[in-house]
């Protein structure tokens, strides 16, 4: 592992970017819960991976090795719910929306959490031979 | 990465389900008001909610993509209930008609109680929205450390 590699430290940070956008979705359909002809929005992920996880692919000597998994790209396609409406045209699920929260919440501590041990074993490397 | 429209969305809900609460609250207090300045028994009052773009500033737009798509709450105008008045026969009321019956307002305590349970549990979800943006603020500083 080069220990200058940025790569990582850049997903992470976009990351962190994108549970904060997702965060402030889910903001906006839970202060909209009871207005009418709201429809409930999101981030569109599995889009966005798929183009991601082809340009971040951690390189194989041999096709036999499992595949990495990678995270979450700097995607920011916002998409309206598909799922259908109450009688007054709103169709956010207040149930729905905190789960996703707290998912997102835990999604942004991950990331913060790997970043900081990053940094910090970068910052390990730096100073600790006297 | 900017949290103030979090913030501004959230904040907007929170005012928007207090002032659904005002209004339920003064349904339930006038439950029984026969009389009011306009004349004729009191009438129960509704919030219609509307959807309101976020106030964002020109950085804000070009640091945060989907700020477009937020969306705060507010109370677009208050509407009364044209449903007819409750009639009750009380001929000895000094609001009764010739015919004996009293006019009493159209509001229904139960469906005001749950209006208002509605509108709490709402309160409370804005609420925890904050929290968790807060908890998420908080968590960043640890990047640092």
């Amino acid at each position: 592992m080069k220990i200058l590699d940025w790569r990582q430290v850049d997903l992470l940070e976009r990351g962190l970017n994108i549970s904060t956008q997702r965060n402030a979705l889910i903001a906006s359909n839970v202060a909209n819960v009871d207005t009418p002809g709201y429809k409930s929005q999101d981030l569109a992920f599995t889009q966005v991976l798929d183009g991601e996880t082809n340009r971040l692919a951690l390189r194989r000597t041999d096709p036999r090795h499992l595949p990495a998994e990678t995270g979450a790209g700097a995607g920011n396609e916002v998409v309206e719910s598909t799922a259908p409406a109450r009688a007054d045209g709103n169709n956010v699920n207040i149930e729905d929306e905190m789960i996703k929260l707290s998912q997102n919440t835990m999604d942004y501590n991950i990331s913060v959490q790997l970043l900081a041990k990053r940094l910090n074993s970068l910052k390990s490397v730096v100073t600790s031979p006297k | 990465m900017r949290y103030d429209a979090v913030f501004n969305v959230s904040g907007s809900g929170l005012k928007a389900q207090m002032l659904r609460m005002e209004v339920v609250s003064s349904n339930i207090a006038n439950v029984n008001a026969t009389r009011t300045p306009e004349g004729g028994p009191y009438r129960r009052r509704e919030v219609v909610f509307e959807t309101v773009p976020v106030q964002n500033g020109f950085e804000n737009a070009l640091l945060h993509s989907t700020a477009a798509s937020l969306k705060g709450v507010e109370v677009s105008r208050v509407t009364e209930d044209a449903s007819p008045f409750l009639r009750k026969y009380e001929p000895n009321h000094p609001d009764a008609g010739p015919d004996g019956y009293v006019l009493y307002p159209n509001v229904n305590i139960v469906a005001e109680m749950v209006n208002l349970q509605e509108a709490s549990r709402a309160y409370e979800a804005n609420l925890s929205v904050i929290t968790s943006v807060k908890s998420m603020i908080a968590k960043t500083f640890e990047i640092g450390r």
